[in-house]
């Protein structure tokens, strides 16, 4: 049998380092090996600020959630959830209301059986395998239908992912596409790198990552903004991440790193 | 004050914001500020409660630093902070001024605070590694599941599959092939491992598919369908239908093909087998009118045209051979036709022999024609040894149309264009006789072609009011006082001008219109005569059709009647070759008309000695004269037929029927027909009748 299969190509290689796993290191967590600390390592020297960067990105994300909660949201689909670093999205949202329903998107398996592993007990809570750039096949998983009504509106939160998609797969068409499907009343929350402040530092880190398995795309303000297209941006719109909401002093820094990803949050209006 | 709270800045819980201020910009912790503030509070309880305990002991502030850890505090940053914090605040707290040696403690608290805080910080990573691997190996175990899953479904393809599998590498060298690729090529596994893929292929159409796996591996197509000829063991070939694709590694660089051989030999040879009997008449075994079609169809879709001689050829009398010795005998004898002509052109690699239909075959010769008569003359020559059907001989003879296509000289446009023309060639060389050849000529081609237009114009004419009936005069011979009036038909073409009843009426009889025509010539020409202020006989001339009609004697009467016409006032001429054919109504027709009172007389009449029967047997009262002869004496006067003209005239006269000339140009002719004593005349020179 060994010899029958020497036509099969080789397994696909788990050990590439991975954003999510590099993200997962920059907020401090033990979720990650040696080759994605070392890619780590040099992100945060092309970039400095890298660790606030991804602690006020997530911090946003936190606040996000919470602000969608509020505003009446009871379910979540979570697209590039990458590893399941503290502060996950069922765990800021069934604190709470317990009833919330959260699905978790990624295309990095590891990532996303890490996921599984940690939601095995919670059945409102599901992680699967698909990939941003495919909305039907997101939105038509399986386990999104099992978990979340796509009539009722929902809360899409594509939090630091964005980026990674490139120009060629047409951004506004995808989002148009995912924005077509959701029920008016749903929400999109996204944040996004950008090289409108300090070009030089990301053209370095965008430099430093083009050779993973995730090369980042930033993109200026306006174009952020109109990713937000059929969507009526909430106040104040698309800002710096310490900027949205902000509710505490820990949420800011001083440096230009704090503008280096934009965030807004979108309703989609009945028209939308 | 030991145990009084403090309020400000130096009260536990300002430490305790500032502490938190510190550690949540060390690193995200998932909590909101106001809980981190009351967790962190908790702890500096514990500090304090540890430095203001008699007897000192350390111990319970690991708890402090274990806490932390928990909270999610795990960043070096988050450790330097708190000691740096507890370092500065602890020996100058208010709260705990009292105590004794408190550096000493303070140092002693941050120490047991750092070792527990680095164990636990040290297990966290410990155990997050643990569920990194856990993931790891989860997500392994499902992309290797997943992996034997789709192997195991290709393998049962593979193995299972009516199609021929073959896995070769990058280079062509086969790696695994399936039982049915070995089936179908006659070799074992063992014999095809390491084999060239495109060795099998047939020299032929080798370099073609490894030129389509070339361009495979470089991605200028995704996919290669081929149809080509691979070689069975034993050397046979085996048409197969070629299918691959590429398999790439992680890289995407080309590593295997996948290639999908289907064995189309059976159906290679069915559909040979169907092609053959769709392109090949059963009865001779000759290709059919549908593969010259084609053939000469390639020909013209060369660039340049080619020199080609095309003989259409009809075998003679082959209706007769049918009735007379049945259908049997028919078939043997188009056999021996198309034996014989294969015997003659069957092993001229330039030329092309087919059946074109029922009793017609085509010989197409490319380049160099032979010569024709010469050809032609063979042909007959080869086909007049009888064969013998039952105890009868039978021989046949053809006649041939040939048409000629010479670069530079005469070109068709299309292989249609050619088979029209060879078939008017023909069609003119049956009209003279049996067992003829006639070249086709492009010149009389276009005037017929003119002609059938004006043809096929006709209905629409006569519709549109082009068709009109004039009455022509016809004159007493002596004094030129007009005798009567004759009905014919004229046609206002927009274009050619005046068309005169002769060509009328033979264009008519080109399409069936002839009868309709006629009968509305009849009655119109006795409405209108009618309607004139006079009773001037008139006159209307048949054609054979309307002569021949059952219903002729009952349609006059009728119309007399309708129209209280008299009898003796209408003159109905018939032309006299439709009443040397005794098989016909139209003798009887002529017979009955006279006996009602109906005047009647032969029109077209001429020299034969069948006209002289007619007008001996049926009681025609009058003859009229052909135009043709009076042209052809204008033209040669002094000869035969004009010695036998005179004779005629007082022949006729002297039976007692009158005598019409018809087609007097000159003054010239009316003369000299009058000095033959005829009755009547009629033609150009006398102006139509006003009505």
């Amino acid at each position: 049998m060994a010899k029958q299969l020497s036509w099969v190509p080789e397994d696909v290689e788990m050990g590439r380092p991975s954003a999510a796993r590099v993200y997962d290191y920059l907020l401090g967590g033990g979720h990650n090996f040696a080759a994605d600390r070392e890619l780590a390592e040099r992100f945060a020297r092309a970039l400095p600020g890298s660790r606030d960067i991804a602690r006020l990105n997530r911090a946003f994300l936190r606040r996000g959630v919470l602000f969608l909660i509020e505003n009446g949201i009871r379910q979540f689909l979570d697209i590039g959830s990458g590893i399941p670093t503290v502060g996950n999205v069922h765990e800021i949202a069934q604190a709470v209301d317990p009833t919330i329903r959260v699905v978790y998107v990624d295309n990095e398996p590891v990532a996303v059986a890490h996921s599984q592993l940690l939601l095995e007990h919670n059945d409102r809570a599901a992680a699967v395998e698909a990939d941003l750039v495919h909305p039907d096949g997101v939105l038509d998983h399986p386990a999104v239908h099992g978990l979340l009504d796509l009539d009722q509106p929902l809360g899409l939160l594509m939090v630091g992912v964005f980026h990674f998609v490139p120009p060629e797969r047409a951004p506004l068409e995808l989002l148009a596409r995912y924005r077509e499907r959701l029920a008016p009343g749903s929400y999109l929350a996204l944040s996004h790198f950008t090289a409108d402040t300090r070009p030089a530092e990301m053209a370095a880190m965008v430099e430093v990552m083009s050779n993973s398995r995730d090369p980042i795309h930033p993109r200026t303000r306006a174009e952020i903004a109109e990713l937000f297209t059929g969507f009526e941006l909430v106040n104040p719109g698309v800002v710096p991440t310490a900027d949205w909401h902000p509710v505490a002093p820990a949420d800011d820094v001083a440096g230009p790193e704090r503008e280096q990803i934009y965030a807004g949050v979108g309703r989609k209006t009945a028209t939308g | 004050m030991p145990g009084v709270p403090v309020r400000g800045p130096w009260s536990r819980s300002g430490l305790a914001r500032e502490w938190a201020v510190a550690m949540a910009t060390s690193g995200y912790v998932p909590l909101g500020h106001e809980t981190i503030e009351r967790e962190l509070e908790e702890l500096v309880d514990v500090l304090f409660d540890v430095l203001l305990a008699e007897p000192f002991a350390p111990a319970p502030a690991e708890e402090v630093g274990t806490g932390l850890a928990d909270l999610g505090f795990t960043t070096p940053t988050g450790l330097s902070r708190t000691v740096e914090l507890l370092v500065r605040r602890l020996p100058a707290h208010p709260e705990l001024l009292d105590v004794h040696r408190l550096p000493d403690k303070v140092a002693s608290v941050v120490g047991a605070l750092t070792d527990s805080y680095a164990f636990a910080v040290r297990n966290f990573v410990f155990d997050q590694q643990e569920e990194l691997k856990r993931a790891l190996l989860r997500a392994k175990e499902r992309a290797e599941r997943q992996l034997w899953l789709s192997e195991a479904r290709f393998r049962e393809v593979f193995s299972g599959s009516p199609v021929g599998i073959a896995i070769t590498d990058v280079d062509g060298a086969l790696v695994e092939t399936n039982w049915a690729i070995r089936e179908m090529l006659g070799y074992s596994g063992a014999e095809l491992a390491g084999r060239d893929l495109v060795d099998l292929v047939h020299p032929d159409h080798a370099a073609a598919v490894r030129e389509a796996y070339r361009s495979l591996n470089e991605g200028v197509s995704g996919r290669l369908r081929e149809r080509g000829q691979l070689l069975h063991k034993d050397g046979d070939p085996v048409w197969a239908y070629l299918a691959a694709s590429v398999l790439r590694d992680a890289n995407g660089a080309p590593r295997y093909h996948v290639t999908m051989v289907e064995d189309i030999t059976e159906l290679r040879l069915l559909q040979h087998q169907l092609t053959r009997q769709n392109l090949h008449d059963p009865l001779t075994g000759l290709p059919n009118r549908q593969f010259l079609v084609s053939r000469l169809t390639d020909l013209f879709a060369r660039p340049e045209p080619v020199d080609l001689t095309l003989f259409l050829l009809e075998v003679d009398g082959l209706a007769v051979v049918n009735e007379g010795l049945g259908h049997d005998a028919g078939d043997a004898l188009l056999r021996m036709v198309a034996h014989r002509l294969h015997g003659l052109v069957g092993e001229d690699p330039r030329a092309m022999l087919v059946r074109t239909g029922g009793d017609e075959f085509a010989v197409a010769i490319e380049g160099e024609p032979p010569e024709l008569a010469r050809w032609a003359a063979d042909i007959n020559a080869e086909l007049a040894e009888p064969i013998y059907v039952g105890e009868q001989g039978i021989a046949a003879s053809v006649s041939i149309g040939i048409v000629r296509q010479v670069a530079g000289e005469l070109v068709f446009a299309s292989a249609a264009e050619l088979l029209r023309a060879a078939e008017v060639a023909l069609r003119r060389v049956t009209v003279r006789g049996k067992r003829q050849w006639g070249l086709f000529d492009p010149n009389l081609d276009s005037r017929e072609r003119a002609r059938a237009g004006l043809a096929a114009a006709m209905p629409g004419a006569w519709e549109n009011g082009e068709l009109e009936i004039r009455f022509e005069p016809a004159v007493a011979a002596d004094g030129r006082q007009p005798l009567g009036a004759l009905a014919t038909l004229a046609w206002n073409h927009p274009k050619r001008g005046l068309v005169r009843h002769g060509e009328c009426i033979a264009l008519a009889e080109q399409t069936g219109l002839s009868v309709p025509i006629a009968q509305w010539v009849l009655r119109t020409a006795l409405e209108r005569a009618r309607q004139a202020d006079s009773d001037v006989p008139v006159a209307v001339p048949l054609t054979a059709d309307q002569a021949h009609d059952p219903d002729l004697v009952g349609t006059v009467g009728d119309l007399l009647a309708g129209l209280d016409f008299g009898a003796s006032r209408l003159w109905i001429g018939m032309p006299v070759s439709a009443l040397r054919d005794e098989q016909g109504e139209a003798r009887d027709n002529l017979q009955v008309l006279a006996a009602t009172g109906v005047n009647t007389y032969l029109h077209g009449f001429g020299l034969g000695y069948e006209d002289l029967a007619c007008m001996e047997d049926l009681p025609a009262r009058a003859v009229e004269i052909a135009p043709d002869l009076v042209q052809r004496l204008a033209r040669n006067p002094g000869t035969v037929v004009e010695r036998a003209v005179r004779d005629l005239v007082p022949l006729v006269r002297e039976h007692g029927a009158g005598v019409l000339v018809d087609g007097i140009e000159t003054e010239q002719q009316a003369e000299w027909w009058t000095r033959l004593g005829v009755d009547a005349l009629r033609g150009p020179l006398f102006a139509d009748t006003s009505w």
